[in-house]
């Protein structure tokens, strides 16, 4: 800092405005006297009538030396120079006014103003030389004023005592003027000291004092200190209470109240107790003073401690950096968070703190501080990393305050740093978890994403799936229900479109006489009338590979059209694009891999082939020609069997009708309803009517087994017991074997459970093994047995005939033979009744069986199940 | 007084042995030889009983039957249904033209009468 921006304290500010003051007092009171001269005016010339004048010489020595006094405190090194030139004239007219005294010459300088300024007629005092003490006076002032503002150590105490010595001179010549000591003011026989020359001299040499309020010997009286204070205060009194004791003490003397030495007592007393005043009065002000500045210093020091503690609390930096000299004070937080200390970069700091700076942070903080600190702003808040000896950057988070003197220049900054490198790396850390978890959320989410798409894609392919399959379940359920072919097509069309949401279906069939297609069926959806493309397309034929019907007819495979509006082999395209269809779809109905009809379908939209469609739909095409095929083979069955129904029924009626007829006739012939017969006529009719009973159990028989064959016996199986019907039957043969001289015995097992059967049928059955039994039996017996055996209910007829080979067993059931052998008698019988009687017996649920010994019998069983219920 | 029957056959021979049968059991038999003169007989004549062919030209036995029970002056006839055809007569198709019975060719003739018996008496 320079010395000028050192603020004065107040008591040297004045003590400059007096200086100010009283030089120009002294010029003007040299320039009172001058004028006296010039005009004769005594009292400017000495004040009081009779007192001793002051010299001219004098007069202008005071108004140089007031000249310098205000020149010499001039800022202006040049300016000074010449209050150093005003200092050497005086002290030159005041060396050469002495040497005059002292070696008895005349250097003619007495009178070289004088001469010049007052008339000559004016007599005045001897050479009108100022006085000896003058003549010192001026010389001490005007070497004081030389050596006056010199940073020279011994210079500042040749001033300071030079001016010393001029006050002590004029204070004793005042003194004695005050006194009426003229030894005081009057060396010699010449001059004496003017009292305005005294005064004014005193007044100079304060003067002087006054006008380097920050001289070494001024500063302790111009200082705010405390001891500054007290010596202006006692100074003053110092210089005035003793002049007046002296005074009082000397006018009592005159006045004869007591002698010289009660005087000088007196004096010394009153001197004694004034000083003790003083002393008290200065212990008393030191001893305030340090109460104050004790309690000042107690306040520092607990100012000091709680700053300490603030700044050990917040665990701040602290720093402090004077713009000025550029050299910085930091505490050692600071010089951990920073990296540096302050003291030890000197002048340097900044320069330190930039060139650490982090290279994306550098620029940005130099600006900042920058602007701060040259745009009047106060507060600096800045954040930045500074590269530590080890290399890795510190966080700082920097804030400043700017002390700007009365212009608003920048002095000093004063702040805190806080290391934030920890929070800084927790917040990295935060910030890279968020990421890393904003990553992991992200991936997450799209592999959701992705997993979701590809289950709406599946379940996209599954419904379409699901579509397919119903469709074709319900295709297949419509084509297993069908009642014909034409409303099974009907059917499918509207399923399809339905199902699909297509809007129009045709079929087409192959007219293989004109080699072209027909539309025989025509399909639209009830929300739209499509009239002039089903006119259209039951109107128009297809030749092969010509159209939809006619390409899928020509290739045997389905074909897709995306859009039919701008197909070229689309002959209906008018039409289409009049009712707004586009895509177009169409599969061949294949009987044994030749195409027989073509089904189509029609879209409002365009669109590309859909594989799965086609594929699925042309299963329906396979199935539709499998359903024809089936269809046609049961029309043939049906036929075929309508045929053979008609066959039988007719024979039954063209065989039984003449047969009937010539019974009935014979039988009244016999009778003698038309008049007696003679034996030889009896025996003849009678064999007609046997072989005409014959014939009837023949076609009777063979209707029976057609009926069988032909599923077209109605059966009521119903719970009921066996022997009964058993027995009965049995009763019916007893006749006959007693004719043919055999024994039929009756074994009916006991307390046997119902069994489950057609009565009719079993009748039958049983009715025919006992025929066989008796025809094929000579002599002997026919037992029929009832038995439960093997869980069902068995019924055996067994016989002492000539029984069944074993190579014939297998011949036995089957329709219309009859075993023949050799030398066995010719037993009439059709074969058929076995074979009946096995279909009979399987159509209960039951089973038949046979065994045989040949040339020993033969057994018959038949087993019917039990009624569980 | 004898019972009168009326009875139906298209063929000659087997209708003149049936009437033939039934005159020789005491009855007194009117006879058609197709369905509608059958109905036309059966209605006018209004007889004890009414044996119709199954099998005629015109009418058959059935229809012919049928028309007798759906008219309330003739429903109360008993009408047996002749067939030879064992095939085509069921008893559902006679119970289904309200007829009371079926006789099928050939058929002995006790057994005829016995059935006229069983629906009318002497």
């Amino acid at each position: 800092m320079t010395p000028q921006e050192t603020p004065l304290s107040p008591s040297a500010a004045l003590a400059l405005k007096w200086a100010r003051y009283a030089g120009v007092l002294i010029v003007l009171v040299g320039c009172a006297v001058l004028a006296g001269w010039i005009f004769n005016i005594e009292v400017l010339k000495s004040v009081f009538p009779g007192f001793a004048t002051m010299k001219v010489n004098t007069a202008i020595c005071l108004i140089v030396a007031g000249l310098g006094i205000r020149l010499q405190m001039s800022q202006n090194v040049i300016v000074q120079w010449g209050a150093r030139l005003c200092g050497l004239f005086v002290s030159l007219i005041g060396a050469v006014s002495l040497s005059e005294y002292i070696w008895n010459w005349n250097a003619h300088i007495d009178t070289l103003f004088y001469d010049s300024i007052v008339a000559e007629s004016f007599q005045v005092a001897p050479h009108g030389r100022m006085s000896i003490t003058t003549a010192v006076m001026s010389t001490l002032m005007g070497i004081s004023l030389f050596a006056a503002n010199t940073r020279f150590r011994s210079l500042i105490m040749l001033n300071v005592g030079t001016a010393l010595l001029v006050a002590t001179f004029s204070l004793l010549a005042t003194a004695g003027y005050f006194y009426g000591a003229s030894s005081l003011y009057s060396f010699g026989p010449y001059a004496t000291v003017a009292l305005h020359t005294a005064l004014s001299f005193l007044v100079l040499s304060g003067a002087m004092f006054l006008s380097l309020p920050t001289s070494p010997i001024m500063i302790e009286i111009t200082s705010d200190y405390s001891g500054s204070t007290i010596a202006r205060r006692l100074l003053f009194l110092a210089a005035i209470l003793p002049l007046i004791m002296g005074e009082v003490s000397l006018w009592g003397e005159q006045q004869g109240y007591y002698d010289t030495p009660m005087g000088v007592a007196l004096q010394a007393l009153s001197n004694i107790a004034v000083f003790t005043v003083l002393i008290w009065l200065t212990a008393h002000s030191i001893n305030t003073s340090d109460a104050q500045r004790e309690g000042v210093s107690k306040k520092l020091a607990d100012n000091e401690e709680r700053m300490r503690l603030i700044m050990k609390a917040t665990n701040d930096g602290i720093w402090d950096w004077d713009l000025t000299t550029r050299c910085a004070w930091s505490n050692a937080v600071f010089a951990t968070a920073m990296g540096f200390d302050c003291a030890s970069e000197g002048n340097k700091v900044h320069e330190y703190w930039a060139e650490h700076l982090h290279p994306d942070d550098r620029e940005r903080c130099l600006a900042s501080l920058d602007l701060v600190i040259n745009s009047g702003q106060q507060y600096w808040t800045e954040e930045f990393r500074i590269r530590q000896a080890d290399g890795h950057y510190n966080y700082i988070l920097i804030r400043g305050y700017v002390v700007r003197d009365d212009n608003g220049n920048a002095l000093r900054m004063v702040g805190s740093v806080m290391d934030m490198t920890h929070q800084k790396r927790i917040e990295e850390e935060l910030r890279t978890s968020r990421d890393e978890l904003d990553a992991k959320v992200q991936e997450r989410t799209k592999e959701i994403q992705i997993a979701n798409e590809s289950l709406s894609k599946e379940v996209l392919q599954r419904d379409r799936f699901n579509s397919r399959l119903l469709i074709q379940y319900s295709v297949s359920k419509v084509i297993s229900d069908a009642k014909s072919l034409d409303e099974v097509i009907h059917k499918i069309l509207a399923l399809v479109c339905t199902q699909l949401g297509w809007q129009v279906a045709a079929v087409w069939r192959v007219n293989a006489a004109k080699n072209v297609m027909e539309c025989t069926d025509f399909w639209h959806t009830p929300l739209k009338d499509f009239a002039e493309f089903e006119k259209a397309t039951r109107q128009t034929t297809f030749a092969p590979e010509i159209g939809l019907p006619g390409r899928v007819w020509s290739f045997g495979e389905p074909a897709w059209i995306k859009d039919v509006t701008k197909d070229v082999n689309f002959p209906r395209a008018p039409y289409a694009e009049k009712e707004n269809l586009h895509a177009a779809f169409g599969f061949p109905i294949l009987v044994a891999g030749h195409v027989i009809g073509v089904i189509e379908f029609f879209n409002n939209e365009v669109q590309p082939p859909d594989g799965d469609l086609m594929q699925s739909l042309s299963s329906i095409g396979n199935q539709l020609g499998q359903l024809i095929i089936r269809k046609e083979a049961e029309a043939k069955v049906e036929e075929a069997v309508a045929i053979r129904e008609e066959f039988t029924s007719m024979v039954s009626h063209e065989l039984r009708s003449p047969l009937s007829v010539i019974q009935g006739g014979v039988e009244m012939v016999l009778d003698g309803v038309d008049g007696p017969i003679n034996d030889a006529q009896k025996k003849h009719l009678t064999a007609s009517l046997r072989n005409v009973d014959r014939l009837g159990r023949l076609i009777n028989n063979v209707l029976d087994f057609q009926k069988i064959e032909s599923g077209n016996v109605k059966l009521q199986i119903e719970p009921q017991e066996v022997n009964g019907l058993v027995d009965e039957l049995a009763d019916g043969f007893q006749e006959v074997a007693k004719k043919k001289g055999l024994h039929l015995e009756l074994e009916l097992g006991k307390n046997l459970p119902r069994a489950l059967y057609d009565k009719d049928a079993i009748a039958q059955v049983v009715t025919n093994l006992l025929s066989n039994a008796m025809k094929f039996t000579e002599k002997g017996k026919v037992t029929i047995k009832t038995e439960q055996k093997n869980g069902a209910i068995c019924i055996t007829v067994a016989d002492e005939g000539m029984g069944i080979k074993e190579e014939d067993k297998h011949k036995l059931f089957k329709s219309f033979s009859q075993i023949r052998s050799q030398g066995s008698p010719n037993i009439p019988g059709s074969g058929l009744g076995l074979a009946i009687s096995k279909k009979m017996v399987e159509a209960n649920h039951g089973e038949i069986s046979v065994e045989s010994s040949y040339g020993h019998g033969t057994s018959f069983y038949v087993k019917l199940p039990i009624d569980k219920g | 007084m004898a019972k009168r029957i009326v009875l139906a056959d298209d063929e000659q021979d087997g209708l003149e042995m049936t009437a033939d049968q039934l005159t020789s059991a005491g009855y007194e038999v009117i006879l058609a030889h197709d369905g509608a003169e059958a109905l036309e007989l059966v209605t006018k004549l209004l007889p004890d009983m009414a044996l119709l062919d199954i099998r005629m030209p015109h009418m058959t036995g059935y229809e012919v039957c049928e028309h007798i029970k759906n008219n309330q002056t003739t429903a109360q006839i008993p009408v047996l249904l002749i067939t030879a055809n064992s095939i085509a007569v069921t008893p559902e198709k006679v119970r289904n033209v309200k007829g009371d019975g079926y006789i099928l060719r050939p058929c002995k003739a006790p057994d005829l009468i016995k059935r006229i018996r069983d629906c009318i008496g002497w």
